[in-house]
């Protein structure tokens, strides 16, 4: 049963993760936008997220398959929508996973043009793509595609748990842009990544025609790098809480160090256009402790065991054929585990926007749209890529802000991705004097039936934010 | 007033909206029903023998049988004997030599005691026009029980009586090419 679940685990599994957070992004009454866009304008004084309650983050992505698509009670053989699913998938084909969770988040105003945000936040992050070759060699076996080369090239994996430490300046330069940035320190609690793998697996007629078949393993070249892995799954401990506590010391920088940056502007050259950008994690880390690299190499071919008949045998000898053919194997194809330090990359993020305001309030509202009196309505377009080991994903969002009876805020989004070209959104912000609170989900329309969906992604939180206008 | 009531409406309004998400027709307990079932060829034995391999070094004669014998680890496996539900093994044959033999393919365990036999009778040839036999074995349950528990193969030619023994300048050779087919589920 559990090579069952492992088998099915790399058929189907995994996620991966799309960061795309376009119903925060631009959504300048949360503090939390200061995170999509550290440049973003300022309608506060001071801000406190509740610890832990600050956000979370959850998103779940598939670019080519819903649960639906395998569990539809369809009365079609689940095997049958399996191996449909194999291959109507593609190596670009990726799970994707991204959780987040803010441990502390705050922030002040320094002076009418200066904002300090400060904060700690938890977050998981897996990309899988899918294996297409591999996949079918597993669920199908050889014997259909004989002359057919399997690719290791189709492994491509990345996942990562880090807690971030991050400091960020938001600056008013004048009344048309604002700029700011944000240093970000990462600890990595662990980390696993696959890439750049090359080689095939290939059953053909024998080109010798000594047997019927060859087996040809051809310049194999695969490897995962691991950090933060071996200490927990090497350990004979059984005891669950030692590991908690080497954990925890991670969690508070005592894993390996990266660094990296956020920046990112507003500009406003009416009051009622607004042109944002920002790049999010620009950084590394950098992995020296902990570290366990698998390397898999060699080339082999084989057709078998051929037995000579050695004439000069005696009664009980025999010729070890069978130890030969696993030694040759074993010093062709290596298997080696290296200590290497190594570098990952974080994914880079990219937002842009344009945003078109409009029907102030007549009445005594609040002046606390960046010192100014708030626009009822909002919309337009936001565009967001995220550099992926394979290649960027992007996705494009056309969105609706409005303020409703002063104490909520809305964002409609519909966005098209690559997991749907029908993701409707709805983020709701309230602000009830100081405290605020907000709840964002996309893929509404697919609520009705949330396994049709190939992707979901949620935001929840709770602030303290105050105006000293309001 | 008014305006806590709105809060209230506005928190059982989104409410409503993400609870009343689910799930419809759908039956996860089809996980249940998952079963892969490749199936994979690989190579097994294969051999080249001519007149000289059938000639006593001693005697200078015909022997009366050939063996040799290897150990084939994987049938015994755990993967084999839990995942295995059916095997078929193909020996070819292509005899040049004219002269015909009776192909004994034997699996034993570590005690030598058989678990499997396979039988071929392999009729003469000529070097010009070689004679080609194909024999194929499905193996499955109960036989495949007592296969698994085997972890050597011997290969046994055994020369039946016969007018026209091998000379040792005969030409043509006996090949013999095979493979397993391995049917999985897993």
């Amino acid at each position: 049963m559990r090579l069952k679940i492992t088998y099915i685990a790399v058929l189907i599994s995994v996620f991966g993760m799309s960061q795309n957070k376009e119903l925060l992004y631009d959504f300048n009454d949360l503090p939390q936008t200061l995170h999509q866009n550290p440049g973003a304008l300022v309608a506060f004084d001071k801000h406190f997220g509740i610890p832990l309650l600050s956000q979370f983050h959850l998103n779940v992505g598939s670019s080519g398959v819903s649960a639906y698509d395998i569990f539809k009670n369809d009365g079609i053989d689940i095997n049958t929508k399996i191996r449909n699913a194999i291959f109507s998938l593609s190596n670009r084909d990726y799970f994707t996973f991204n959780q987040q969770l803010e441990i502390i988040n705050g922030g002040w105003r320094k002076d009418e043009t200066t904002y300090f945000s400060y904060g700690m936040y938890e977050e998981a992050d897996v990309i899988f793509y899918f294996p297409k070759e591999l996949a079918v060699l597993l669920w199908d076996g050889n014997a259909d595609y004989i002359g057919q080369s399997f690719s290791l090239n189709d492994v491509n994996f990345k996942g990562e748990v880090i807690s971030v430490l991050h400091f960020g300046i938001n600056k008013q330069l004048n009344k048309k842009l604002t700029i700011g940035a944000r240093a970000k320190l990462y600890s990595s609690i662990a980390n696993v990544n696959s890439r750049n793998n090359s080689g095939t697996f290939t059953t053909r007629e024998s080109t010798t025609g000594d047997n019927i078949y060859e087996h040809v393993f051809q310049s194999l070249d695969g490897k995962v790098q691991t950090s933060g892995l071996a200490s927990l799954l090497g350990d004979d401990n059984s005891d669950f809480s030692e590991d908690i506590k080497t954990l925890r010391k991670r969690v508070l920088f005592g894993g390996n160090l990266g660094l990296g940056f956020d920046v990112g502007f507003t500009y406003q050259p009416k009051e009622q256009h607004v042109i944002t950008g920002s790049l999010l994690d620009v950084g590394a880390v950098f992995h020296s402790k902990d570290v366990e690299t698998y390397h898999l190499n060699g080339s082999y071919t084989t057709e078998g065991l051929e037995l000579v008949f050695p004439p000069l045998l005696d009664e009980d000898g025999t010729t070890p054929y069978w130890q030969n053919l696993e030694d040759e194997f074993e010093e062709s194809i290596q298997i080696d585990t290296l200590k290497n330090k190594y570098v990952s990359w974080r994914s880079t993020k990219f937002n842009a926007s344009y945003r078109y305001n409009f029907g102030k309030k007549n009445d005594e509202d609040c002046d606390c749209y960046a010192g100014r009196k708030p626009y009822q309505n909002g919309i337009g377009l936001q565009l967001f890529s995220i550099f992926r080991p394979r290649q960027p994903q992007f996705a494009v969002t056309a969105f609706y802000y409005r303020r409703l009876f002063d104490f909520l805020r809305l964002k409609f989004t519909y966005t098209v991705d690559d997991f749907s070209y029908h993701n409707i959104g709805l983020g709701a912000s309230m602000h009830i004097g100081s405290f605020n609170m907000y709840l964002m989900g996309n893929n509404l329309s697919e609520l009705q039936n949330i396994s049709r969906a190939q992707s979901v992604s949620l935001q929840f939180g709770i602030n303290l934010i105050f105006d000293s206008n309001e | 007033m008014k305006r806590s009531r709105l809060v209230v409406l506005f928190i059982i309004t989104v409410g409503v909206l993400f609870s009343s998400s689910c799930v419809n027709d759908v039956d996860f307990d089809q996980a249940e029903n998952i079963l892969p079932t490749p199936v994979f060829e690989a190579s097994l034995i294969f051999s080249n023998l001519e007149a000289t391999n059938f000639i006593d070094e001693n005697t200078q004669q015909e022997v009366l049988v050939l063996t040799d014998t290897t150990r084939l680890e994987y049938i015994n496996s755990d993967f084999f004997v839990d995942q295995l539900v059916k095997t078929n093994l193909t020996f070819q044959f292509t005899n040049s030599l004219d002269r015909n033999f009776n192909v004994d393919f034997i699996f034993v365990n570590d005690n030598d005691e058989q678990r499997y036999l396979a039988q071929v009778e392999v009729l003469p040839g000529l070097p010009d026009t070689p004679i080609f036999v194909e024999s194929n074995f499905l193996i499955e349950e109960p036989e495949l029980s007592t296969f698994e528990e085997a972890t050597k193969l011997i290969y046994r030619i055994t020369l039946p009586p016969n007018t026209n023994p091998i000379d040792i300048s005969v030409l043509g050779q006996l090949k013999l090419e095979s493979k397993a087919t391995f049917y999985f589920e897993l």
